[in-house]
């Protein structure tokens, strides 16, 4: 049977899914070595090791079958594939962060536009828009944290999990824009040629996620 | 000195050589099936007024359109959709009565947004029967699309059948209205969680039920298709006529997304071998003549070349 292919994250969900992965039925040992493409053909299965953002793309136009891939990602690319699980573990929120020596009249500047750093230009746009507030969207590929001691934004707009790297960098949360979590999504394409191979590949998934 | 661009603009291309003459010989292979089948061809504009189309689209597909203000001060749009502009400029030359009309476009479409290098230029065929409700054109327009398909190479085509609203209906009667469309969204995405327990809280034939259409390839003879009428006789018509057919494998799935907003009844979607995107679609699009001054019932087909060359788009 021609495996299927899961388009896998490096990011940071990468180790809790690994773990998942390593239950049984599935027992697919940890991904190690430098290879991004990695063949488990006793499960039938093909998995390629990407960059979050490009999973979508990937799964989209058909080079895979299916993918693993937070909801910031999903809204940020506008990607509107069936998505049948959520993950129970990798969950985080997408905030609104400020210096925390901001002073007392608030984080926002008076008389110009806010400006905004972040790796997600859709999702803060969307969010200032709905404020009704101008923004002004730096958009940066990392690193984020240090774009306001830097002075090249007043805020910055991120993932916060446990909130470390927040406050190692002098920020603290303005407020929560929305909460993230991996969802496993699946080509409409797949789901035409493949149905059945991806069912029976969700129901595995499905019993490991309920016990 | 200025820059010298090699490259076309993202999501457009240049076809040359053999790969020019590819796609024109599989264009004349399916113009001569159409003009066979006795489909006329229809030309319209590749840019026109905004204001008609906007009723007909979603806001995802009005995002899609290349706009621009002409030099009297009109905002115009680069076709997008043959479908739309066909209904606008054919419904005046139509006469009340008469015999199905059967006519076929070919050309560019352009569609923005592609956010992922997809295309935003599109070569397409298309062919549309008018005047004729009857499950019989839907199969006719159906046998059309992979006749082209066929032609232009695509040695197999799996086909998804679906239904606008029959997937809703499905649902009833334990849920209607909003909390039937919230479920069926929730089908769509087939989300199996959500579904389970939204399903288990009211029976767990229920449950059953909503998993069978989340999963969909429902068969011809499937007892789900006789809760909806004549969409479900014409579902079942179509799958059975169509299974036959060499390298083609037909499943009705309700849960399949209507691919444009216009479709008001049967609908289906075409993949090929590969990609990710369907490489053909088509339905029945009954209230858009209407919208036009001149009402009818109308179905039809397009095919990207891209996709139908090349096996999968």
């Amino acid at each position: 049977m021609e495996p299927l292919t899961v388009a896998f994250p490096k990011g940071r969900i990468a180790a809790p899914l690994a773990r998942l992965f390593a239950q049984p039925p599935l027992e697919i040992a940890a991904f190690t070595g430098r290879g991004l493409v990695v063949d488990v053909p006793e499960k039938a299965l093909r998995f390629l090791l990407l960059k979050d953002f490009d999973v979508p793309t990937y799964v989209r136009r058909g080079a895979a079958e299916l993918g693993i891939v937070g909801s910031d990602v999903l809204t940020e690319k506008e990607c509107d594939l069936p998505r049948p699980l959520e993950f129970p573990f990798g969950r985080c929120r997408f905030s609104l962060l400020a210096p925390s020596s901001s002073s007392a009249e608030g984080p926002f500047p008076r008389g110009r536009a806010v400006r905004v750093a972040t790796k997600y230009v859709r999702l803060t746009r969307d969010y200032f828009d709905q404020k009704g507030m101008a923004a002004d969207i730096v958009p940066l590929a990392g690193s984020v944290e240090i774009a306001p001691r830097m002075k090249l934004a007043d805020l910055v707009a991120d993932l916060v999990d446990t909130g470390e790297t927040m406050r190692a960098n002098g920020l603290a949360e303005v407020e929560k824009i929305c909460d993230v979590s991996p969802h496993l999504v699946v080509s409409r394409a797949a789901l035409a040629r493949r149905r059945r191979d991806v069912f029976a590949f969700l129901e595995v998934l499905e019993g490991m996620l309920a016990s | 000195m200025k820059r010298r661009r090699a490259s076309p603009p993202t999501g457009a291309a240049a076809y040359v050589f053999e790969e020019a003459t590819r796609r024109r010989v599989a264009e004349d292979r399916i113009v001569t099936g159409l003009r066979g089948a006795g489909y006329h061809e229809a030309i319209v504009p590749s840019a026109d007024y905004l204001a008609p189309y906007l009723s007909h689209l979603s806001a995802r597909e009005e995002r899609e359109l290349y706009r621009f203000v002409d030099r009297h001060g009109d905002t115009l749009a680069l076709r997008a959709d043959f479908t739309i502009a066909l209904a606008r400029h054919l419904a005046p030359r139509l006469t009340s009565e008469g015999s199905p009309t059967r006519v076929f476009y070919r050309g560019e479409v352009l569609r923005g947004g592609a956010g992922d290098g997809g295309n935003t230029e599109f070569y397409q065929v298309g062919a549309e029967l008018l005047g004729d409700s009857s499950s019989g054109a839907d199969l006719e327009i159906s046998e059309r699309c992979l006749a082209a398909l066929q032609a232009a190479g695509a040695e197999t085509a799996h086909v998804i059948l679906s239904a606008v609203g029959a997937l809703e209906e499905m649902l009833a009667p334990e849920v209607s209205g909003p909390r039937a469309r919230q479920l069926a969204d929730a089908i769509r995405e087939r989300r199996l969680s959500e579904t389970a327990h939204s399903a288990a809280a009211i029976s767990s034939g229920f449950a059953s039920r909503v998993r069978r259409l989340l999963e969909g390839d429902l068969q011809p003879a499937d007892p789900y298709l006789g809760r909806i009428g004549a969409a479900g006789v014409t579902l079942a018509h179509v799958a059975g006529a169509l299974s036959g057919r060499s390298g083609c494998r037909v499943a009705i799935d309700v849960a399949e997304p209507a691919p444009r907003s216009y479709y008001t009844g049967f609908f289906f979607s075409v993949y090929g071998e590969s990609g990710g995107e369907p490489i053909a679609g088509g339905g029945r699009y009954d209230s858009l003549y209407a919208a036009f001054g001149s009402p009818r019932p109308a179905v039809g087909f397009a095919l990207g070349l891209e996709g139908a060359v090349g096996g999968g788009a």
